[in-house]
């Protein structure tokens, strides 16, 4: 599964995956901006067929948070 | 395909696209980000190489004034934002404010679609209130500000408009699946990814006619395609088409839509394993039979493989094999296609035939046309007149005599008003004999006949098989004593017999300058017009990697008066 938010991730912000480390955030990421961030929850709830609801949408704040969420939704 | 794989594919796609990307952009009062990758994924998979940006958030008619580095905008104007609120405020705004409002944005469409209109194409999506109104039982306020914008633009004689039903795109992808409204009230974005995915597969028949890539001809398999069940095996009796039996019906349906098609202009082919005189029962006496004769332009009724029988199709139309659509129920047919002619696009019949009609809007849809003209509603029989004559050039050793036989006549329009639809559709459709290949909206050639400086010769065909109507159009700039040639082109239903030359011939006793000079800008298909201009005894000036210019010096040309069996003539529109 983590690899899997990883290579969503770097499809999503247009990076390589190798760029994408568990503390990643916004802030390192030229890509990750309100726009591209209600993309990442598309691409997410498509992958994991789940649905974040909008506390969990401002939560996804790095990968491990991605990881932790995703992880406790998909169960 | 799931979004996150849209987003990497697109990217690849753009990295081997070549050339010019065809810019599109996306004017909206809400936030549609999504589409942008969504729409340029399924246009570049289909080889068009789109580029889509988006304009400023909210700024529609402002930014409508700065689209001219744009090929196509789309306009997605949402009703709910019209004024904030708009969706639960309507029932409440005072009755002046709300027909101040009416007004404001009657006026801001009119003015928008007026400064867009030299844009090849301009989509519009038409109101809707089903996002926000689907659940009510009464008619509300919004349901009419939405209808009544609606009535509005659809008035609109704008010709580069083309508009697309919300509503269509709504009920494709569901209601709930349509909308997703976490984003709406914080950051104004309404629509889900799946929505825009069903909005892209809508709006880019809509688009790809502009990049040249126009279906032409349909052909079908028979047994369990076009009827079902086997004729070898369940002979003519045993199979079903009919409208009264209920496996029947869909193929009755199918045949009914091949028929409309027909009707407007599609070539409908069949190919199949069987034997032919046995096919060409069905065709005349079953009773059952839609898609007669009439409606079928050619028949490759046999045992060799489809992939020949297709190719040879395409030869004796001389149309691309890129330009045909292929319906069969054998994986195995529809395999040795798409291995052997991959430009073919090739559908497979639903095994669940109660399906086979509803999927076949899809077929449908890749023979849409920008325009139709009176050209298209003709073509059947113009392209059985082809297939005729294919035939009898066999039985003509000599070409000449043959060529003398046809009794060709051509006639000229110079700066036809009434040709404006045809000339426009002509620069976007040829591809093979196109010199320079610019292609041109129907506002652009309406533009260069209002200039004093352009003359636009439109050329009609016809001879003892029939009519080929306007199939011929040359665009020249004057200046002073010198003219260019800008564009030159003829439709390939025509080329193979010297047409070319008398035509030529005409507009330069026509223009009456000392000078001309011309240029071939080669293509991926237009190689056969590469010495076109050396063949007329023009001189090339300068040489790049994919053009050459030309000049010519009028007194040293030399008139085609040899070409006796064309017999030219200066045509008038009543």
């Amino acid at each position: 599964m983590e690899e899997k938010i990883r290579e969503i991730m770097s499809a999503v912000f247009q990076c390589p995956a190798d760029q994408i480390g568990e503390t990643t955030s916004a802030d390192d990421l030229e890509n990750w901006d309100s726009l591209s961030h209600m993309n990442l929850v598309s691409a997410l709830e498509e992958e994991f067929q789940i649905e974040f609801t909008d506390d969990e949408i401002t939560e996804l704040l790095n990968t491990q948070l991605i990881i932790h969420i995703v992880g406790g939704k998909v169960g | 395909m799931k979004y996150s794989e849209i987003l990497s594919r697109n990217k690849v796609l753009e990295k081997n696209m070549e050339g010019q990307p065809y810019k599109i952009r996306i004017l909206s009062n809400i936030i549609v980000h999504q589409l942008k990758e969504i729409l340029e994924y399924s246009l570049r998979s289909e080889g068009m190489f789109a580029s889509v940006e988006m304009g400023n958030y909210d700024n529609i008619l402002q930014d409508s004034l700065t689209q001219s580095d744009c090929d196509i905008t789309i306009i997605f104007w949402e009703a709910a934002n019209l004024t904030d609120g708009l969706e639960y405020k309507a029932d409440i705004l005072p009755e002046s404010v709300y027909i101040e409002m009416m007004d404001k944005t009657k006026a801001e469409i009119q003015m928008c679609l007026s400064n867009l209109k030299e844009k090849s194409l301009v989509i519009f999506n038409l109101f809707s209130s089903m996002t926000f109104n689907a659940r009510r039982v009464e008619r509300n306020r919004f349901d009419d500000i939405v209808s009544g914008l609606n009535d509005f633009l659809k008035a609109t004689e704008n010709k580069n408009v083309r508009f697309t039903d919300l509503n269509k795109i709504l009920i494709q992808t569901g209601q709930d699946a349509s909308i997703d409204l976490r984003n709406y009230y914080s950051s104004k974005a309404l629509y889900s990814v799946d929505f825009f995915r069903n909005y892209s597969l809508h709006v880019k028949h809509l688009i790809l006619p502009l990049s040249g890539k126009v279906n032409k001809a349909l052909i079908f398999d028979c047994d369990n395609t076009l009827w079902s069940g086997i004729l070898g095996e369940d002979g003519e009796d045993g199979i079903k088409m009919g409208g009264t039996t209920s496996k029947g019906k869909p193929f009755e349906a199918v045949q009914s839509m091949a028929a409309a098609l027909a009707r407007q202009g599609v070539l409908i082919g069949l190919c199949s394993k069987n034997n032919a005189a046995d096919v060409e029962e069905v065709l005349e006496k079953h009773r059952d039979q839609v898609l007669k004769n009439e409606f079928i332009t050619i028949k490759k009724i046999n045992w060799s493989d489809k992939a020949s029988n297709l190719k040879d199709m395409a030869e004796v139309l001389n149309i691309g094999t890129d330009s045909f659509v292929f319906v069969d129920d054998s994986e195995f047919e529809l395999g040795l296609i798409n291995k052997e002619l991959p430009a073919v696009k090739t559908f497979s019949v639903n095994t669940k035939s109660y399906l086979y009609p509803s999927d076949f809007n899809e077929i449908v849809n890749h023979f849409y046309r920008l325009n139709r003209t009176e050209e298209d509603l003709k073509k059947v029989q113009m392209y059985k007149d082809q297939a005729k004559r294919e035939s009898s050039k066999e039985a003509f050793v000599d070409i000449q005599d043959y060529l003398n036989s046809l009794e060709i006549e051509i006639e000229i329009f110079r700066d036809e008003t009434s040709l404006i639809p045809r000339m426009a559709q002509l620069t976007q459709k040829t591809n093979q004999f196109n010199l320079t290949t610019k292609r041109y909206s129907e506002s652009e050639i309406e533009s260069m006949l209002l200039s004093k400086s352009f003359r636009l010769y439109a050329l009609s065909v016809k001879d003892k098989y029939g009519d080929s109507g306007i199939t011929g159009l040359a665009i020249v700039e004057v200046k002073d004593e010198t003219a260019n040639i800008d564009s030159l082109l003829m439709s390939c239903r025509i080329i193979g017999r010297n047409i070319e030359y008398r035509f030529l011939d005409y507009i330069l006793a026509d223009l009456k300058v000392k000078q001309i000079h011309a240029a071939y800008f080669s293509t991926k298909k237009n190689a056969q017009v590469a010495d076109f201009y050396e063949k007329m005894s023009f001189s090339p000036l300068e040489k790049g990697e994919n053009f050459k210019k030309y000049q010519l010096e009028i007194k040293d040309y030399k008139h085609r008066d040899d070409i006796k069996y064309i017999r030219v003539t200066n045509g008038r529109k009543d």
